[in-house]
């Protein structure tokens, strides 16, 4: 069993099991809810790290919100929405009853990662276990509530959350042309407001404690706490609740994690396989949204791979294109075939059938899906390799090419 | 009305239209793929990425709407830079065959990819070729579908679900895997394709072509025991002088029978003359209904790809269907029974083939109705492209041919039967025909303009004598479907299920001019105007025809013959 430094707190939000946080949510009433949120800064933890009232807010005045749940958790290296989902299912449920009283919304839907069929199990058990405070909910918040439980058909680009509406919809999951946004216009053509399984289960803390409270922590544009999933070449893998801003990602990988078990750390992967990866010098970087952005990197879903020296840079190139190659939703021209090129090249140098020019091509192609691919998964693809070119360009130039 | 700046040119459009609109209407061309303008906006090419001041990123120009005082710029070195790769990179996964080698290409004429290098200047391509396995679905007899020439711009899943109502195509599989196919594989011919071949018509690239028959029908020419014996559909002449740069909707009728005497045909006949016997049957058959108050609307039957979606989707309206075959059937009859008799030939000796604009008709010719002891009505259907490249291959230049006229007996024809080309002009013809058969008197005005035009659907009230008759004329068979809700409301219905009709049919040249219905369709009223008889029950060989064969319309000879007795059956025959 991994070590949870801070989760423990995370979990215990909602201690007593009554919805205490959600009958005080119905006490302020939507409004002072929604001023509530406001003012703790909480931002998507699903990746994008955009503004979480900023978003309700598109869909404030609209009858029918949707509200759509993440929970297709498929970025390589990451478990957090598992863990809450296995250990803390009453807390994501609470927040969810809290968003839909809060959204007016009435259809909801928890999109769960088809593969997760313990985290199923215990949500369906919470469901069962709150059964009568469920029916308080629906008789006297939120008449005509609907929680809608959905297995995904296992397409990574589901984290999109247009894709994932696509799917929902029982078509294709390729993402859609934006705008129209889904807050505007999503599932069916209502509006939507998706969010990361992460988040919702920030409402009841910030209800709790007061949006004042949970602004305190962490720092500007990185409100909160956040969940690191460590895993990689470290001692101590597991996840970790670290408060955003106030901690580095050295202290991470050797406090937290108790750094690397044989051999020296080679680089760091800081948010799951669409960031960019940071060499053993660029570590001492505090861990929120906004330091990662600058460092040219992201925090993406708090996924930290560490990768040490046994690990050869070309070889996790080749891994990572691979996986996006296979990912891609196939509508947009630069993701499909720009990830098929470099999977492609990356395979000739692996075979040493390479040319040096090779690394110019590659990030070319990762230039062109940054710029013109359609949806998020294009535009991050070429992140990883890209930048594992850069710092170790001897493992790609070596003895291959 | 907005104002917007795309290259410092101040432009002004009506809201909601996109920058690639926009930009197109001041005659600066995006390059594009997937973008097509009857289609919804797909987004997948990205080749249409353009900059707005003030806004981050590269938006595609297809899809975002034009904002008042909005500063786009189309090409600038970056914008071009990024271009480029997206079409290398399609370039490079790409059947080993291309790598943009256009000259040895049979699809160059058409191909927007070569366009498009052309246009972007493409001098290299710097990507590394990736080998690429693609299947060829050859189930439909109507259409053949190369998914390794295939770049999934979705162009042919839009048409066939927005434009035809049809849905059969659809993105399948996923990631690197991902391809135009049909629902479980089963191929384009086990599905309910109509075989239209609208798709055929926007494909960028000739992934999806026609059946060729060319060399069945070059065998059965020289093979010296079959007479050969070849009819042409009514809008061909409008259209084939485009394949030779000639513009849309001049007719060349003269000059096509002069090259498909030279190619060797026996026998040269114009499809218009059973466009006359159809309306003669038609109209005895709506006049039957009418007065005996038997089942209505009539709804025309002369479209095989109408035919096949009314199978397919509109069961319920298979005993409103005109028993009458199309005139590419009912020429085929007369073919293998009145002529072969007149000439002293076995049916089995003759080879009948039709020039139409159509690849559903490849898949008409072969249906069990239209097949009697193992004589076809007509063996090879050749459409209009198909011609134009049997023509070309002689190495003919066909609008500099000599005039030639078409054999009799068939010989005359009207303009009733000429606007069978286009969408309305089955209704005009049979109206102008059943008015007088009705009224026994001629009628005041020849043109009913209310069916005339490329809307999708048309509809007017006629009035015989007192007599009001409701009629409604669709083409497209979207359009059609939303008619056909309310079929209910009319007395007599025309469907036709391509765009503009026949004109518009999947067999026709390839054409990007968005105008080019609109010329097509003028040159062929223009013709009818000029034409010495207009009413198809005046003509002359027509009325020779019954007299000395079938007797009258609706006669025993003109059911055996003409129509279709059998109930409706999918005709799905396995190749």
């Amino acid at each position: 069993m991994p070590e949870h430094k801070y989760l423990k707190k995370f979990i215990e939000a909602s201690p007593s099991g009554d919805f205490a946080n959600l009958r005080k949510a119905v006490e302020y009433g939507r409004d002072k809810c929604l001023n509530e949120l406001e003012i703790s800064g909480l931002v998507g933890r699903g990746g994008a790290g955009f503004s979480t009232a900023a978003k309700w807010k598109f869909a404030w005045n609209s009858p029918d919100v949707v509200l759509i749940c993440n929970g297709d958790e498929g970025e390589p290296g990451s478990f957090k929405d598992r863990y809450i989902l296995e250990n803390g299912a009453f807390l994501l449920l609470e927040g969810l009853l809290i968003s839909a009283f809060m959204l007016n919304s009435s259809e909801v839907y928890l999109y769960i990662r088809d593969e997760y069929k313990d985290a199923l199990e215990a949500f369906h058990k919470c469901l069962d276990d709150n059964l009568d405070l469920i029916v308080w909910y629906c008789e006297q918040v939120n008449p005509g509530f609907e929680l809608k439980v959905v297995c995904g058909g296992g397409a990574y680009v589901c984290g999109d959350e247009t894709s994932l509406i696509n799917s929902l919809e029982g078509k294709r999951p390729h993402s859609r042309i934006k705008p129209p946004y889904p807050a505007e216009k999503g599932l069916r053509g209502l509006p939507t407001i998706v969010n990361n399984v992460e988040t919702l289960s920030n409402l009841p803390l910030i209800i709790r404690d007061g949006g004042e409270k949970f602004s305190s922590m962490g720092v500007e544009g990185s409100r909160g706490s956040k969940l690191i999933c460590l895993s990689g070449n470290v001692e101590k893998p597991g996840l970790y609740e670290i408060e955003m801003g106030k901690i580095t990602l050295e202290e991470i990988i050797y406090t937290l994690g108790g750094g690397c078990p044989n051999g020296k750390l080679k680089f760091v992967i800081p948010g799951g396989t669409s960031t960019a990866v940071l060499a053993p010098d660029g570590l001492k970087i505090a861990v929120d949204y906004g330091s990662l952005r600058k460092a040219g990197t992201s925090l993406g879903t708090g996924a930290v791979i560490v990768a040490d020296e046994s690990v050869d840079a070309l070889d996790a190139a080749c891994n990572a294109a691979d996986f996006f190659m296979s990912e891609t939703c196939g509508i947009c021209f630069p993701c499909k075939e720009g990830n098929r090129q470099i999977d492609h090249l990356l395979n000739l140098i692996r075979q040493g059938k390479g040319q040096e020019s090779y690394l110019k091509l590659i990030q070319d192609v990762a230039l062109t899906a940054s710029c013109a691919a359609r949806c998020g998964l294009g535009q991050s693809c070429g992140n990883m390799v890209t930048s594992l070119i850069d710092k170790f360009r001897t493992d790609f130039v070596g003895a291959k090419l | 009305m907005i104002t917007l700046k795309i290259n410092d040119k101040s432009v002004k459009v009506t809201e909601g239209t996109s920058i690639f609109e926009a930009a197109e209407s001041i005659g600066c061309k995006i390059p594009a793929l997937c973008y097509h303008r009857d289609l919804s906006v797909y987004g997948g090419c990205r080749l249409c990425i353009v900059e707005i001041k003030g806004r981050a990123g590269f938006p595609i120009s297809c899809a975002t709407p034009v904002e008042e005082g909005m500063e786009v710029l189309t090409h600038t070195p970056e914008i071009c830079e990024l271009r480029k790769n997206i079409f290398d990179l399609i370039i490079a996964y790409y059947p080993f065959e291309c790598q943009l080698k256009c000259d040895s290409c049979a699809t160059n004429k058409i191909c927007e990819l070569r366009q498009l290098a052309e246009e972007m200047e493409i001098n290299e391509l710097k990507f590394v070729p990736i080998a690429r396995q693609g299947e060829m679905d050859d189930s439909s007899l109507a259409l053949k579908f190369d998914s390794s020439r295939c770049i999934n711009c979705g162009r042919c899943v839009r048409v066939c679900r927005e434009v035809q109502h049809v849905g059969i195509l659809t993105p399948s599989r996923r990631g690197p895997a991902t391809q135009v196919s049909t629902f479980m594989d089963k191929g384009m011919g086990n599905v309910d394709c109509t075989g239209c071949g609208q798709c055929l018509l926007v494909c960028p690239v000739g992934a999806i072509q026609e059946n060729f028959e060319i060399n069945q029908v070059l065998a059965a020419i020289a093979d010296p025991k079959k007479h050969v014996v070849v009819q042409v559909a009514p809008s061909v002449r409008f259209t084939i002088g485009e394949e030779f740069g000639e513009k849309a909707g001049v007719n060349l009728e003269k000059q096509m029978v002069t090259a498909l005497r030279k190619l060797n045909f026996d026998q040269i006949f114009d499809t218009v003359f059973s466009a006359d016997l159809t309306i003669m049957e038609e109209s005895a058959e709506f006049i039957k209904r009418f007065t005996e108050g038997a089942k209505l609307p009539l709804i025309s039957s002369c479209c095989p790809g109408w035919i096949r979606f009314a199978e397919d989707h509109l069961p319920e309206l298979k005993d409103n269907l005109s028993t009458c075959k199309s005139p590419q059937q009912m020429f085929g009859a007369l073919l293998k029974s009145y002529y072969a008799e007149k000439k002293g030939l076995e049916p089995k000796d003759i080879v009948s083939v039709s020039v139409m604009p159509c690849t559903a008709k490849k898949a008409e010719c072969m249906r069990p109705e239209m097949i009697e002891n193992g004589i076809y009505d007509v063996d090879y259907v050749l459409t209009t492209r198909e011609l134009a490249s049997m023509i070309q291959s002689r190495g003919m230049h066909l609008p500099e041919l000599p005039e030639g006229k078409y054999d009799a007996p068939f010989g005359i024809t009207t303009g009733a039967g000429l606007l069978f080309g286009v969408s309305g002009g089955v209704m005009e013809a049979a109206l102008r025909t059943a008015y007088e058969l009705i009224t026994k008197e001629e009628l005041p005005k020849i043109e009913f303009d209310d069916v005339r035009g490329l809307k999708g659907i048309k509809s007017a009230e006629i009035d015989i004598k007192g007599t009001k008759i409701k009629v409604a004329v669709a083409n497209g068979l979207e359009n059609s479907w939303q008619l056909l809700k309310h079929a209910d409301d009319y007395h007599f219905i025309e469907i036709m299920a391509c765009t503009g009709g026949c004109i518009g049919g999947g067999g026709q040249p390839i054409s990007r001019d968005p105008d080019v219905l609109q010329k097509r369709k003028n040159g062929l009223y223009k013709d009818d105007k000029n034409m010495k008889l207009r009413k198809s029950h005046k003509n002359p060989a027509i009325q020779q025809l019954y007299k000395e064969f079938l007797g009258h319309p609706l006669s025993e000879k003109s059911h055996h013959y003409l129509h279709i007795n059998a109930d409706l059956q999918s005709p799905f025959i396995p190749k």
